[in-house]
């Protein structure tokens, strides 16, 4: 059991067969994963609580974040590429434990919003929507 | 078109020799990718054009090259924007999971005793 730290957390994506890793990314969500159930509540269903049962599928949710966005750095061009050229694309968290714990996940699509701002810095927040699920840690 | 690796890097799931669900599998420098889009490699810092089709492919200067390689090991590893320097220098090479604190490098300056 430990305390890990967020520092040094890593978000890699794959290019040309191997992993590499996106810079100047500021934070992580890993949002919206859950086992899909259904009501199953009846009329004669007993007392007021309602029933639930899963469904045997699970929504794999997203990963977000936000950057620091360099419009000619390739590791972020490699990111719109996937808007102008749709595609699935394999991703990792590379966590900043002792193990340097792993999960990995395929992204069926991206979003990415681009902020402006006068007193701030160029940024920019992303969502890759997960096909299937995360490889959790296990 | 070819690439050769700068960057000691991991296997994706695109790669022939990729084994789902086993770490660690890490390509050293040296290696040599052929794929449609090794170009993007080259222009990410982490590695070289190793044939002509990559060459024409490439978008970035030689100066672009440098900074993008040079950049490509701090961040890769997670290394904070503030700690390039350090990091460059061999002061640190990285971050302890538990506290946070840089983890000294070859070059950090030795602590005096009180």
């Amino acid at each position: 059991m430990a305390k890990v730290k967020c520092k040094g957390t890593v978000l890699q994506q794959e290019l040309s067969m191997v992993f590499t890793a996106v810079a100047q990314v500021a934070s992580l969500e890993v949002t919206g994963a859950e086992s899909e159930t259904t009501d199953v509540t009846t009329l004669d269903t007993s007392g007021a609580g309602k029933e639930y049962m899963p469904t045997g599928y699970s929504e794999g949710g997203s990963v977000s974040g936000e950057l620091l966005f360099d419009p000619a750095l390739a590791g972020h061009q490699a990111i719109t590429d996937l808007i102008t050229t749709p595609a699935e694309q394999n991703w990792k968290i590379i966590f900043a434990d002792t193990g340097t714990t792993e999960m990995a996940f395929t992204g069926a699509g991206v979003g990415f919003d681009i902020t402006v701002a006068q007193n701030d810095a160029l940024r920019a927040s992303f969502a890759i929507k997960c096909d299937q699920l995360p490889t959790y840690p296990t | 078109m070819k690439a050769r690796l700068v960057h000691p890097l991991m296997m994706a799931p695109g790669h022939p020799d990729f084994v789902p669900g086993k770490k660690g599998q890490w390509l050293p420098v040296g290696t040599i990718l052929e794929h449609p889009q090794a170009a993007g490699l080259v222009e990410q810092g982490v590695a070289r054009c190793a044939d002509a089709e990559c060459e024409q492919a490439v978008r970035i200067t030689e100066e672009q090259w440098q900074a993008a390689f040079k950049a490509y090991g701090p961040f890769s590893r997670g290394i904070a924007m503030e700690d390039y320097d350090a990091y460059h220098s061999g002061e640190m090479v990285g971050y302890d999971p538990e506290t946070g604190d840089p983890i000294p490098g070859p070059n950090a300056p030795e602590l005096e005793d009180d």
